[in-house]
Formats: structure tokens, sequence, C-alpha cells
């Protein structure tokens, strides 16, 4: 406990004066994508990381120096598939089943306990994506997990297009059939084919409105559209969540038949279609590897996640991200890549899963993700390795200020 | 000069008024607040057609022969409350269920002048209101100026635009159904009207307010609602009035730096500490603000906050000069200068402890409730005659 | 037995623990209460007595105090020692110790701590009883319990409230009074049962009269058998004293005959089966003293199979459990009861007077007396033992009567049943009958004195001028928050009132004074005098300003809250 105080005390100092430089010394570093330094130092100036090195890493004088013998410390983990951020029902617009413009940013609770819990847990970025009730939910961000103004916590927005597939866009659909229509939820889709028919049709009329403004007479501007033609045109990434194998293929199947750029979300049945992923050359974000089951209202999508499948992905070099998703079961971010780890994937690799590797996919890895001089001062301290059961977040910094560990 | 006609019609159809707003009349008590940084102690208000037409100590001479003298001794004379939004109980009346989306729509289509909250209103010392669409619309329309008093309702009809980005907002079985989803429905609108697609009268109103000559009200209750409808006022520049706004502490620095005022709902003891100190923060932190919703409970709001700390002028200023001039109305209303309408309360003692009672309420040199010094009551409902002393 | 003692013993410290809790750390022998009078006159100093404890004394300096029982006093003192006040007057004219903490508040003014005749003490609705059981007892689970805003009460300058539960049922229970600490409360020793609570409303729901009159008349109705109900209950208590001679005889009888040794084994077996096991019942007859931690637990104890006898229980009837105790310790292992065919008596259809008689007669021939039957005790009622202490008028009957029918509903069973001592709550459509309830002496509690607060099916009603036109008429009001929730309001409420019309001295003493009378525990609190509890509560402006600020609150002479 005294030892915790020690930490902790500077901190409070270091908040105070902004631009004042605090070292960390004697850490294992885990940096991200790099290899781990034993006896490490990191010296953090102003909310940025100055340096990061070994013992001998030269320390400013007038720095305040923790001493993190005994620690490890990380870059802070990047949740790619978040579920909460912001108040139940906000990020399901369910006016419409194709919103592409909407934008989960708009939603966002700062003071949701979603995020102090994720906080708490090592995470300092995560990926909000609007919900799983529209076949086209809108457009995703990336925001630090502290903060008061979404503004400010925001580290890059339109990221993702999400597309949902699977049961879950047309769960609380009713199909017209007479009697009072008093409700926005007699609608199309109710079915699967509905849900496909929906995404196809939205992106033809994308293209076919972009084939036509290549001509004489621009069509007249849709926002919704011009998302989808952005996708289109590969400016921007969709996020197609698909759990089982039928979905995945599916999504797939789209995606090639417009060409554009996909990730696989939450891909539970990945381990039955590990040829086809890796052929499309698609990043997997494996939702909750721990789950035995998918729980939640996608539970009646069929999906059979296997405790395996992270390990299986690695072994065919198809890229992963280790996300909590919308399991309802999913543990903190930092257990389910020990998970993975315990289930066979190399240690490094599952702490890249949750750190560097979502970086990169979200273009934000200039930023984050990853401890190296230059990025945003987001790490962990953690009192064992983080892979370890017992691994506890001791503290938690974003932009260099430490946020309550606890809570 | 639409505002006058009631004025008139009132005189014609009413003896008593006709001889009130004849006659200048000649005010006169221990104390009178001619606004919450000038008092009068032993002043004289003189009220010549309905308008303040001298406010000070010494009685000019050409008013000594002619006014008409009312003394109300030892008690406190204040301008009369001014309730920046009510919807006088009668969201049903004042949201367009059908459309999430009606900026064009008034609310003095709604006002009935024979409407029973609205003929209370000057017992509870309220001498004008802005009616204001209700929040169940994502952009609900214009409120409307209504002053109080018999004979007169509606004196404007074209004040702020109103929007909601409250969970009333989304709540209906129609689009929008999320926070995202309002905010989009609106940031396109205003788009539309800023790249100049938008056409028609709902355009015309978005526009009126970028341009910022229209104020805009803003149904926003916790954070996210609040922080989105600050992004909304930033990104178009909008001359921003947030109504509710429970969390507002959460986003303080946010409203000093845009320099957004505040309506705050109707303060009840039950409510949480932090909603009932609101109103103190936002004093101190030179937040704009005052107090909407019940008009029955103005007094009580602002005698609760001044229990949760914020001091007594401020919180006369909440109930007078600022919803004034978040009216655009601070010409006339919200003080006892002159020129300014001879609207005032008549009080027992200071109107911010509870323990004054109401004597009487003067709505443009008019008495429209209580009792003259030494006269008979104007009849009135009868449940208000218990309430005075 | 001695498996059952540590559970009883359990239970009473469990009921007792909040009990236990009100005179901690400073105060640690409050029994010794000197009489106020040789306080006032001797301070500690002269005091020639050696060695006694010492108990803090606290004086108040204000620039103006409201003793409410009398007129306010202008550069006043009071003194508390303990918890008590001991003297109280203008500056200079009162003794001061010299070792006393002085507390100045120049500009301040004070007043007694607040008396809250209605609140819920934030008990949930987890909690709410049924009419049939004790408020008491629930509250004193819930008190124990600590909520975020438990010091709100004590914040708000109220140092005693009344709690009742909150019930739609017609009878709904017992209130209790308690005291609000800094964390938490109290129940006030004795007061654990304040008054009983009488729901003789149908709400704002029920909208026509009509429909109101069932429940009105069950109101009057439940009076009805009370008679009964006490015969049956005398007539148990004689058949007990009676049982106990003859049983005192019966025993005799045997020790004579057989000596010291021989009549035990005898009677032992007996003593085993029937009268230890019942010995009981006769325990929680109301007059009786309590047992541990001055509480009582209702319904009694299952008889036990291993009757060893109430061996850990003194109980106050000394001969017959003397007897029976040294029955039943003595003689070991006698395990078969040994069925006396002769002392088979027939004692389910006689009553206990019927079968005394052969008794009576077998003394006469000097043969063996035959072993009384233990009578029958009549069935259990809490709800018609609490009318009987209604009746009687130990204890307050509290109805809540919102409507004027209703009203008068609750006027006719005073009229009808002779209740002595009646307070009606929420009375919000007695303006009308003003006189009559001040002509009957009731006492109103009303709550929600802030205008708007009441449902619209209320509309007709002014809650705000109530206050006023009751007092005119001569009734005492006390105004009251009703919810816990509300603490801060209860003086807003009073500055309401005097808006209404209710003269400002008045407004004060009806949140003092005037609760603490109609709780009946007026000589304790309720305004600033010599021999009261030290319940103060220092303003820094007149309390019926919104913007007098709460700088100290004194319960029982120790802060229970202090401004910083």
């Amino acid at each position: 406990m005294s030892r915790l105080a020690s930490v902790l005390v500077p901190f409070a100092l270091g908040t105070a004066l902004a631009a004042q430089t605090t070292v960390f010394t004697g850490a294992r570093i885990l940096p991200g994508g790099a290899p781990p330094i034993a006896d490490g130092v990191l010296v953090v100036t102003g909310g940025r990381i100055a340096a990061v090195g070994d013992a001998a890493t030269p320390v400013p004088d007038g720095a305040a120096i923790v001493d993190c013998r005994g620690r490890t410390i990380t870059p802070g983990l990047i949740d790619a598939s978040f579920r909460g951020g912001a108040a139940a029902g906000d990020l399901n617009e369910q006016g419409d089943e194709v919103t592409p413009h909407l934008r989960a940013l708009d939603s966002l609770d700062p003071d949701d306990p979603a995020l102090a819990r994720a906080r708490a847990a090592g995470v300092t970025a995560v990926h909000l994506m609007p919900g799983t009730r529209n076949v086209i939910g809108g457009l995703g961000c990336v925001v630090k997990t502290a903060g008061t103004d979404p503004a400010a916590m925001l580290v890059k927005a339109d990221v993702s297009l999400r597309i949902v597939m699977g049961s879950e866009p047309s769960a609380e659909n009713r199909a017209i059939r007479g009697g009072r229509v008093d409700s926005i939820y007699y609608r199309r889709p109710t079915t699967r084919m509905g849900v496909v028919w929906e995404t196809r049709r939205a992106f033809h009329e994308a293209k076919q409105a972009l084939e036509l403004s290549l001509g004489a007479t621009p069509a007249p501007p849709d926002r919704g559209r011009e998302v989808l033609q952005r996708v289109l045109r590969g400016d921007l990434t969709a996020y197609t969540t698909a759990r089982s194998e039928q979905d995945i293929r599916t999504a797939l199947r789209i995606a090639a038949e417009f060409g554009y750029r996909t990730v696989i979300d939450e891909a539970q049945d990945a381990w039955v279609v590990a040829d086809e992923l890796l052929a499309a050359q698609v990043t997997v974000l494996l939702g909750a590897p721990s789950a035995a089951q998918v729980q939640g209202s996608a539970g009646r999508d069929g999906a059979d996640p296997r405790y395996a499948t992270a390990k299986l992905l690695a072994d065919r070099g198809i890229p992963f991200v280790i996300t909590t998703g919308t399991n309802t079961a999913a543990l903190e971010l930092v257990r389910e890549a020990m998970f993975a780890a315990r289930n066979g994937v190399a240690p490094a690799q599952a702490i890249d899963a949750v750190t560097i590797a979502p970086a990169r996919l979200l273009g934000i890895a200039d930023r984050t993700g990853s401890l190296a001089a230059g990025k945003d001062a987001d790490f962990v301290v953690w009192s064992h390795d983080p892979l370890d059961p017992a691994a506890v977040a001791e503290s938690v910094h974003i932009d260099g200020k430490p946020v309550p560990a606890s809570r | 000069m639409r505002r006058y006609l009631p004025l008139a019609l009132a005189a014609a159809v009413s003896p008593f008024c006709a001889r009130a707003a004849a006659q200048d009349v000649l005010l006169q008590a221990r104390r009178i607040v001619v606004a919450p940084d000038a008092v009068l102690d032993d002043g004289r208000v003189l009220l010549r057609q309905g308008k303040v037409a001298y406010v000070g100590t010494e009685v000019p001479a050409e008013a000594r022969a002619r006014a008409r003298r009312v003394d109300y001794g030892p008690a406190f004379v204040v301008p009369g409350f001014v309730l920046a939004q009510t919807t006088l109980g009668h969201d049903a009346d004042l949201a367009e269920r059908a459309l999430p989306f009606t900026p064009d729509l008034r609310a003095a289509e709604a006002a009935d002048p024979w409407q029973e909250d609205l003929l209370e209103l000057p017992r509870h010392g309220v001498t004008a209101l802005a009616l204001a669409p209700a929040s169940g619309n994502v952009a609900g329309g214009i409120a409307a100026l209504v002053k109080s008093g018999r004979e007169r309702a509606v004196v404007g009809d074209d004040l702020y635009l109103t929007l909601s980005l409250a969970r009333n907002a989304r709540q209906a079985e129609r689009p929008p159904t999320s926070l995202m989803g309002a905010v989009d429905l609106l940031r396109s609108a205003f788009d539309g009207v800023r790249t100049g697609i938008g056409q028609g009268p709902d355009a015309a109103v978005l526009r009126q307010a970028m341009q910022g000559t229209r104020g805009v009200f803003v149904y926003a209750d916790n954070f996210a609602e609040l922080n989105a409808a600050l992004d909304l006022g930033r990104d178009f520049g909008l001359r921003l009035v947030l109504v509710g706004a429970a969390h507002a502490e959460k986003v303080l620095p946010r409203l000093v730096q845009q320099q957004a005022a505040v309506v705050l709902g109707t303060l009840r003891p039950e409510l949480r500490r932090a909603e009932l100190e609101l109103p103190a923060r936002l004093a101190v932190a030179g937040v704009p603000f005052c107090f909407g919703g019940d008009p029955e409970l103005l007094r009580q709001s602002a005698a609760l906050a001044v229990q949760y700390g914020l001091d007594r002028r401020s919180a006369l200023q909440a109930l007078t000069r600022v919803p004034a001039a978040l009216l655009d109305r601070d010409g006339t209303l919200g003080a006892l200068r002159q020129g300014h309408a001879a609207d005032f309360v008549v009080f027992t003692g200071d109107p911010l402890d509870l323990s004054s009672a109401h004597v009487a309420t003067w709505v443009d040199g008019v008495l429209v409730a209580g009792s003259e010094p030494g006269a008979a009551p104007v009849a009135e409902p009868p449940a208000a005659a218990a309430g005075v002393r | 037995m001695t498996r059952l003692c540590p559970i009883v013993c359990l239970l009473c410290a469990a009921l007792a623990a909040p009990l236990v809790a009100q005179d901690p750390a400073p105060v640690p022998a409050p029994e010794t209460t000197p009489p106020p009078a040789e306080a006032t006159e001797a301070p500690p100093t002269d005091n020639p007595q050696p060695r006694r404890r010492r108990r803090p004394v606290v004086v108040i300096e204000a620039g103006t105090v409201h003793p409410v029982a009398g007129p306010a006093i202008e550069d006043g003192v009071v003194v508390i020692r303990g918890d008590r006040i001991v003297a109280l007057g203008r500056r200079g004219e009162v003794e001061v110790p010299p070792n006393a903490t002085v507390r100045s508040f120049p500009t301040g003014h004070v007043y007694p701590g607040l008396v809250d005749a209605a609140s819920d003490a934030f008990t949930d609705a987890a909690v709410r009883t049924d009419g049939s059981s004790d408020a008491a007892d629930a509250l004193a689970d819930v008190l124990a319990r600590r909520g975020d805003r438990e010091d709100e009460l004590a914040r708000a300058g109220i140092t005693t409230a009344y709690v009742a539960a909150a019930s739609p049922a017609l009878v709904r229970g017992q209130g209790a009074i308690v005291r609000p600490l800094r964390e938490g409360f109290e129940t006030w020793q004795g007061h654990e049962r304040a008054a009983l609570g009488l729901r003789l409303t149908g709400g704002p729901d029920s909208p026509h009269a009509l429909q109101r009159q069932p429940q009105l008349q069950a109101a009057v109705d439940l009076f009805d058998g009370l008679d009964e109900f006490r015969k049956a209950r005398t007539d148990h208590d004689e058949a007990l004293q009676k049982y106990q001679k003859e049983f005192t005889e019966y025993l005799d009888w045997h020790r004579k005959k057989n000596g010291k040794d021989e009549p035990k084994k005898e009677g032992e077996g007996d003593a085993k089966t029937a009268p230890p096991a019942e010995a009981k019942p006769d325990a929680p007859k109301p007059d009786e003293a309590p047992r541990e931690g001055g509480r009582r637990r209702r319904g009694g104890q299952p008889p036990r199979e291993d009757g060893g006898g109430g061996a850990a229980e003194p109980a106050s009837a000394p001969t017959v459990v003397d007897a029976l105790l040294a029955l039943a310790q003595d003689p070991p292992k006698q395990d078969p009861p040994k069925p006396d065919p002769a002392k088979q008596d027939p004692p389910k259809q006689d009553p206990p007077a019927a079968d005394a008689k052969p008794a009576a007669k077998d003394e006469k021939k000097d043969e063996a007396p035959k072993r009384p039957t233990w009578p029958k005790a009549p069935p259990k009622d809490p709800a018609k033992e609490a009318l009987l202490r209604v009746v009687d008028g130990e204890l307050p009957l509290r109805v809540e009567a919102h409507r004027p029918d209703e009203l008068r509903a609750a006027l006719r069973l005073w009229d009808e049943r002779q209740i002595p001592v009646m307070v009606l709550e929420r009375a919000y459509g007695a303006a009308g009958m003003a006189n009559a309830i001040a002509e009957r002496g009731i006492g109103v509690v009303l709550t929600d004195v802030w205008p708007g607060s009441l449902p619209e099916a209320y509309e007709a009603f002014d809650p705000v001028a109530l206050p006023a036109r009751l007092h005119a008429a001569g009734v005492p009001v006390a105004i009251a928050t009703g919810s816990a929730r509300r603490a801060d309001q209860l003086r807003l409420m009073a500055a309401c009132a005097v808006a209404g019309g209710l003269p400002a001295d008045a407004a004060l003493r009806a949140i003092t004074l005037t609760p603490a009378e109609l709780l009946g525990i007026a000589a304790d609190t309720g305004s600033l005098a010599v021999g009261k509890f030290g319940d103060v509560l220092v303003c820094d402006r007149p309390l019926l300003q919104s913007d007098a600020r709460v700088l100290l609150v004194l319960a029982k002479g120790r802060p229970e809250f202090e401004a910083n």
C-alpha cells in the first residue's frame, strides 16, 4: 500500500505542472510491436512520451522519478469493438434500417459507467460504433476513455462504417400483415435475407449514384449515400459484424461483390472459415475469445465460438485484434488477451492484439497503441505481467495524466 | 405595436381598467426594487399609459396634482416576474407528435387566453411569459410572448425557436429514436440551410437562428444531450439557451466559453443536492440563468436556490432581468425603469423569503390580482383569497 | 434450552444494538441526571462532591436565542451539561462554568432542534410493513442500515422525528420516535411505539365519496369487539393468577406428603411436558418489565422439546418459576414423561376457572390435589392490543385523513369511540371544520405546506393557508416533512405557512414545540428550557429566511452537524 502511495503522490504533482517531466524507472516495459525492455525507463513530458529505453536512457534534470520496480508497463489498451459509452438505445437509430451517416460520436456520454470500468481496467482508447440494431448503423469513432468533452476525447472520427449481418437487425421487426400500422417496427427486414438485401440495395444505389455522378448531371446529395460511396472508393473501411460461419461468408461475399474493404467484427466462427478469411486478406476482430457462447442479443445467430480460434488465426497468419465486442459475457480486455495467450497465442502477440494491432487497424498508430517517443502518453502500470491473472492496473495514464485506477 | 392592441381592447371592455389606465398612478411603498441592483427606499413610481414614467424618491410636481396615489406602506414592490419558458402543463398541445421536425410551428396558435393556468398567473407574480413548444419534437417551433392579466394574452408570436435533444423527443414511435439520430437530423437541416439546399418556411426559421436574429432554446438534460446541444451551437453560431439542464454543472466550462444561458426547470426540494446547488454554481461561474417550468412554483424555485447558496441579487435577476433579456425584451420587461412596462408585484416582504405573502400584481399599470391598499381585492378565483392576508 | 440461549441473546443484542448506540463515548453515565435547579445554581467547580465523573459543558452564545417557549432573548446564552440544558438566559446573567466549551455566534440565531412530526427516515418500500406488524421492529433493522443521505435530517436541524411505516392498510402499525444523527438514526428508548397509525383515506385515487364510505365505516368498526378482547385478556390474567396459586398448593401438598425428594420425580415429568415450555406466553403482557435490551418480541417463543425450563431468564413471578426451576434442574434423566392417568386433566374444553374447583375439593379431603391446568391464552391480536392501548389513552391515535368526508369520519370515530388522544395527519381538507377539530382538542400534523404539492384531485385545498386557518381556530398545528427527502424543506414550509397567514412565532412553534407535544415528548425537547435535552439549532439568520444557513446542530449536547 505504501508503495502504491509512493507511486501516486508524484502524479498529483504532475497534474499540477503540465509541462513537468515524469520518469518511470525500473519497470519491465512492453512497448507494443517491439521487444520487451527488462529494466526500462519511460520519460513523459507534457502529456507525450519523450523517450523509452533501457536503464541507460538519460533522465532529464528536475524530473519527478517514479520507481516502478517489479511492475510492468504497457501501452494503454485499445478496445477495437466496445459496447457502451452511450445511454442504452442512443446508439441504435430505429427510424431507419440503413443509416450510414449517423455518428456514434453524437451519442457519446463521457459519464457512461462502462467507460469508467474500461478505463480502470487499463483501456485508454475505445472504438465506439453505432449499435447492432441496424443493417448499416453508421460511423464509428475512436475516443479516449477519459474526459468530459467529446471533442477533446476524440482521437479519430469516422474511422469505420458498421454493417451488421445476422439476426440482430431483424430481431424486433414485425412484418406488415394488416391491422394498425402504428409502429416503426412494422418494417423490413424480418429475415437474414432481408438484412442482406438491405445491405446490397444500399450499396447498389450508392454505386449507381457514383457512376451517374461521373457523368454530366450530379445526383442530388444524400449524406448516407455519400458515406457508402466513400466505402466504395476505399476511403473508409467497413466493419461488418458477422458471427456465424454463414454471416462471415455473406460479409465477405458482399464486400467482394462491391469491391470494398471490410473488417470482420466479432467473427466467433472464424475457425470454420479460416481459408476464406485468409484468401480475402481481411482483419478479424475476435470478440471475447474467453466466452464459451455468444450471449446477449446475438445469441441466436448460431455462432459456435471455440477457445482455440485465436491460436488458429495466429497460426494461419490471419491478422486479428482482440476485443470485448457485443458479447455480454466478455471479460475485461486484458483478461481476454490473457485468455488468448493461455490458449496458445504467443504472449507478445496477445499484447499486440490489444495495443498496436488495433491502433494500426484504426489508423491511430501515430498517436497511441505503442510506447515510442512522440506518441501520446497513454500507458498502464500493471502490478504483474498483464497476462498474469493477478495483474491489476495500478495506475492508468491518458495523455500523461493519471486517471483514477479504481471504480 | 401589436402588443398594445389587447390593452386597448381591455380598456374598452372593462370600466375598471379604463379608469385605471387613463389616470396616472403614483405608486409608493417602503421598498421598491427598480432592478435587482437598484433599490429605492421610500420611493415613488409614476405610472402613465401602462408604462413607468418616473422613478425616484421625490414626487414630481406635475404628478402631485393629477395622479391617483397608491401607497402600499411597508410592502416590497418588485418588477413582475418573467417566465422565459413554460408550456403551462399543456405539453400535448405544444408538440406535434406526428413529425419530429416542425421549426415553423407557432406556439401562439395553441395559446388559449381563457385557459385557467393563464388566469392564475398574476397570483404567482408572473406578469409575462414565453409559451414555448414542448420538448417532444426535435425542432418544436416558435415560442409566443404572453402577458398575464385577464383580458390580454398573446402579445408576440415570434420569439425564440425551440429544439429538443431530450429523451422526450426520441421516445415517440417515429424517427429519430436515438440521440445520434436527433443530432444528425438537426445537423443536416442546418447544413442544408447553410449550403442553400434547404428552402421553405422551416429553413427560413433556421436561417434566422444561424444569423443570430432568433434565439434558440434547446431542451437538454444530461451530459450527452448538453454536449450535443453545445456542439450544435458552436458549429452553427446559435444564440444558445439550454432548457432543463439538470446536469449543467458537468458542462460548466463550455457554458461559460460559449456564453450559453440556462433555463432551469422547477426546483423541488426532493431533487438531488447537485441540482439544488446548481443555480448557485451557475451564478458563481457567471452563466446567465433563470427558472422555467411551473409558474406556480417560480418564486419557490428561487427561494430554494437561495437556501442552497444563491445570493439574493442573482435570484431576483433570475426572476426578472435574465428572462427578459433571454426573450430580447429587456428594454420593456424585467425592471421598473423609465419606459419599461408598468408590471410589478407587491409582497409583504422580500419575495425570496417564503414567509412573504403576495399582495398585488399589476400589469401594464392595471391591478390584475390582489388588492389596492385600503380597497377590496379584485374579484378573483375564490381559492386565491385565502392566500392573501 | 442451553442451545436456545445464545440465539435469544443474539436476538436481543441485535434488537438492542441501535439503542446501545444511543449513549456513546463522551457521556458514559447519563442515568444520574442531577435535578436541573441544583445544576443551575451550583457549577461543578463549586460542587464539593469529589471524583464525580464530570460531564462536558457546552455553552452557546448567540445574538438571539429563541426558546420558543418564551420570548426571544437578545444576546443570550444556553448552557448544556451532558445531554441536558442546565441554564438559559442573557449573557452575564447566567453563570458560565469555567471549563466549558464556549461556542460563540455573535450574530447567530439559536433555536431548539426541530421536531419533524412525520418522516420516513429513508425507509424504503422494501421495509414498509403491513398493518399488523410493528413499525418499530422493522425500523430498528432499517435504521441501522446506512444510506448516502443519512445525515440529511441532522443537517437540516431536525433532532427528533416521528417515523411511521407507510402502508396502504387501514391499520398501518405503530410509529417510532427517532433521533437523527450524523450517521443514521437511533430510536428513542421508550418511544419505539409512539403512536398507532390509522389510514382513514383512499388517497387521491378514490374519486367518489360513496366509494370511500365502506373504508371509513371499517375504521369505526375496528373498535368493535375490543371489550370482548379485553375481557378475554383479564380473564386470562385472573386464570393465570389462580393457576399460580393452585400449582403452589399442589406442590406444597406433595412436598408435605413425601418429604423433600420424592415429589420432584413425580412433578418433574409434568413440569417438563407442559408448564416450563408454556411459561413464556405470559411474558408479553404489556405491563411487564421488559426483558434484555428493553425490547420485547411479539409472538413469543415456540414450545421447546427439550423442556429444560427458562433457566437463563429470571422471570417476574418468583414463586412458581423458582419452584419450576428447582424441579427442572435437579432430576436429570427421566426421559419418558410419565403419563399419569389420574392427572390427565380434561382441560381443553373447560375454562381454567372450572377445573380449579375440583382441586379445591380435593384439598378439603386432603387427597392429592388435582394438578391444575395451564389456562389457555386468548388468541393474539397485536392490532387489537394496540387499539386497547389507544382506547386507554396510552397511545395516541394518528389518523391520516385528507378530504372533508374522511375527516368527518375521523371526528365521528373520536366521538363514538371516545378516543382520548387523536392526531390528524395530512388533513388537507380541514379548513372548513377547524372549529370542530379545535373543540375536540385534536392536534393536526400537516405536510405539503407548499404550493402546488398536492395531487390534482385535491386542487380545491389550499395547503399553504391551512395552518393559519387551523391555528386561528385554536387547533395545535405541527408542520412536518412527511419524507426524509424533504428534510430541508421543513423550515421553508413553515415560512410558506407564514405567507398563508400564520403568525411567525406560531410557525416556529409548529416545527418545534407543538410536534413535541403531539408526540408526548415535550418534557424532553421542543423548546429551549432548563431540564430539556440539549437539542439546539444555530443559524446565521432568522430561521424562516431563505438564506439562513445551519451553522451547528447539537442533539443531546453532541454536535451532529457543523457547517465548515
